[in-house]
């Protein structure tokens, strides 16, 4: 059984958007959106390191161990500065995440100076390639790895999605009702970790990155519920992985590249919406004269 | 290559680096201190990225590879998306991560596109476009050197001209306010001042590694002091020390006829363990220092305590 490649590009985008998106909206709102990007660099010792193990395959099971370990890494390393009190989250995870990215680089040059590691390839996976890669049961391979990572998001997240909000939202409340918040976020920043990989390997660190932010910022702006949010934030991923599927095909562009212009647009939209209703609701509330 | 401490004066190519690498971390250390302190540290990661659009514009523009060209077209988007992620953060309720996150992701895909629909014109020129944004300071020369000076001497004489008002619009945007201060305008200057910064340090570090010279100095220099002014210094000196030492270690360790180990990871990892010496070391705020104070403190309260049943 061969799918129809736009079936395959299309869906592999969709899976991939609502993959990041549900962990993606407790991270947005946990001022953690830059995560992605973090992990996305911070994976590449560890790429090198199952290079190395596997004695010389990329796109093998070994990378993929390795780059998840990093991301947990990365995850653990800036958790652990930023709870010292002497530094910010963000300043922490921008300590760790070059740091971890030069030591990759250093052991590419050292070991592979005379290869060619190709760390595009890693970076950049092409979304339009998944068709090509025959996975388990007939289905591309994209779909089984990110459609399984999916699956566990949307098990976790539905789940726990009472306990999520409450320590999202009150972390002190949470742990004072006998949750731990702190083993909750955990768990949160493992499966973003695990998926940032898995979604980075079929379609590249780039659409990885802006699907884990952009759907859940744009539904957040049109909402302050959490569960609509979700919903928004989910159709928000649809409609852009259809609509930049078609749009690149038109003009003949990287897929990756208008999906996540796409997702841009949108939200630039939502912005001028929530703009817009603010400016109405401050002029009803005006007082007259 | 084995170097003796004088070769970094005497010879050009060498000494060209270290200085070139120094006064980039002298730079990218002082006005990291203002992004950090915002908390929009990953700033530094968002304006690298988000200029790959404007060095593909400049380039299908331009038609050729040339290096001051493409720093504009590249400073031009990064400074635009820099200023997007402000109106974000001023007109939404959104937070400054989610603010950089959105502006860098939804750049940096429309620069991929630019850079796909570039590899099909079939310009021969275009070879190692991408290449740009890993930077090389091997490549530095005194020319590169100089451009540093002048344009760091300009961007820390701002900061040194406008420090008290930059102080109070960074620590009380409000009471700025209503002093009649422009707080948007000089929080929208100190950001083009960093993308100025990451613009001379992308052709040098690379991207990735460009954010971590703006974060690390002023983690470790905050360590150290309790005032702003102490902390810009501090956070210039060890930019610099990381910047002069990281590029004299790459060159002196680099294994004979090897590859060489690239300047910018070792720079960075200088930076990176000056900041976790910091951390742990300083008194006062260090963490070391923190343990003694809670056990001297858990000694007098059991002392109290007993004192008290007595």
């Amino acid at each position: 059984m061969t799918l129809p490649f736009d079936l395959v590009i299309v869906g592999t985008a969709v899976m991939v958007a609502w993959a990041c998106t549900l962990p993606g909206l407790f991270l947005v709102l946990r001022r953690q959106a830059l995560l992605g990007d973090a992990i996305s660099h911070a994976a590449l010792p560890g790429i090198v390191a199952g290079y190395w193990l596997s004695g010389g395959s990329l796109a093998s099971l070994p990378a993929l161990v390795g780059a998840s370990l990093s991301g947990l890494l990365t995850v653990g390393l800036s958790a652990l500065i930023a709870r010292s009190g002497r530094v910010k989250e963000d300043a922490a995870l921008g300590l760790v995440f070059p740091a971890l990215f030069a030591a990759g680089v250093i052991a590419v040059s050292l070991n592979y100076g005379n290869v060619h590691l190709d760390l595009d390839a890693v970076l950049y996976g092409e979304i339009a390639y998944t068709p090509f890669r025959p996975g388990w049961l007939g289905l591309p391979a994209a779909w089984v790895l990110v459609g399984g990572m999916g699956l566990v998001n949307a098990l976790f997240v539905g789940g726990l999605f009472k306990e999520l909000r409450l320590s999202t939202f009150d972390p002190g409340l949470a742990r004072t009702l006998g949750f731990s918040p702190r083993l909750l976020s955990g768990a949160l920043l493992t499966l973003v970790a695990l998926t940032v990989v898995a979604a980075f390997e079929a379609v590249g660190a780039v659409l990885v990155v802006a699907f884990l932010v952009v759907p859940s910022a744009t539904a957040l702006l049109l909402t302050r519920r959490l569960g609509t949010a979700l919903g928004l934030a989910l159709g928000a991923g649809l409609s852009a992985s259809v609509l930049g599927y078609v749009v690149a095909l038109a003009l003949d562009a990287s897929i990756t590249g208008v999906v996540a212009g796409v997702l841009g647009l949108q939200f630039v939209g939502a912005l001028a919406a929530q703009g817009l209703r603010a400016r109405r609701v401050r002029g009803r509330a005006a007082p007259q004269g | 290559m084995s170097l003796s401490p004088a070769d970094f004066f005497t010879d050009y190519t060498l000494r060209s680096i270290v200085l070139g690498s120094a006064l980039l971390g002298l730079v990218a250390g002082t006005l990291g201190c203002f992004s950090v302190l915002r908390r929009q540290s990953l700033i530094g990661d968002t304006v690298a990225h988000a200029a790959l659009p404007g060095l593909c514009a400049a380039f299908l523009l331009t038609g050729t590879r040339d290096t001051l060209g493409l720093l504009v077209g590249g400073g031009l988007s990064g400074l635009l998306a820099s200023l997007l992620a402000l109106g974000i953060l001023r007109y939404s309720r959104l937070k400054e991560d989610v603010a950089l996150g959105v502006t860098f992701s939804t750049f940096f895909g429309i620069g991929i596109a630019l850079l796909t629909a570039i590899g099909q014109s079939g310009n021969a020129a275009q070879a190692g476009l991408e290449g740009f944004l890993f930077g090389q300071a091997a490549a530095l020369t005194a020319g590169d050197v100089a451009r540093f000076a002048v344009l760091g001497a300009l961007a820390l004489g701002t900061v040194a001209a406008l420090h008290k008002e930059l102080q109070l619009s960074l620590f009380d945007p409000d009471y700025a306010a209503v002093q009649g201060w422009p707080v948007a305008g000089l929080t929208a200057l100190s950001t083009a001042l960093t993308v100025l910064a990451v613009m001379l340090g992308l052709q040098t570090v690379g991207v990735v590694l460009m954010a971590a010279m703006l974060i690390a100095p002023a983690v470790a220099a905050r360590q150290w002091t309790r005032s702003l002014g102490g902390m810009l210094r501090l956070a210039g000196g060890f930019g610099a020390l990381s910047g002069g030492l990281g590029a004299a270690l790459s060159l002196a360790l680099s294994p004979e006829g090897g590859a060489g180990l690239p300047t910018g990871a070792v720079t960075v990892l200088t930076a990176t363990a000056l900041a976790v010496l910091s951390l742990l070391l300083a008194p006062g705020r260090g963490v070391i220092a923190g343990w003694g104070r809670q056990r001297q403190a858990r000694a007098r309260l059991r002392r109290e305590l007993a004192g008290g049943r007595r």
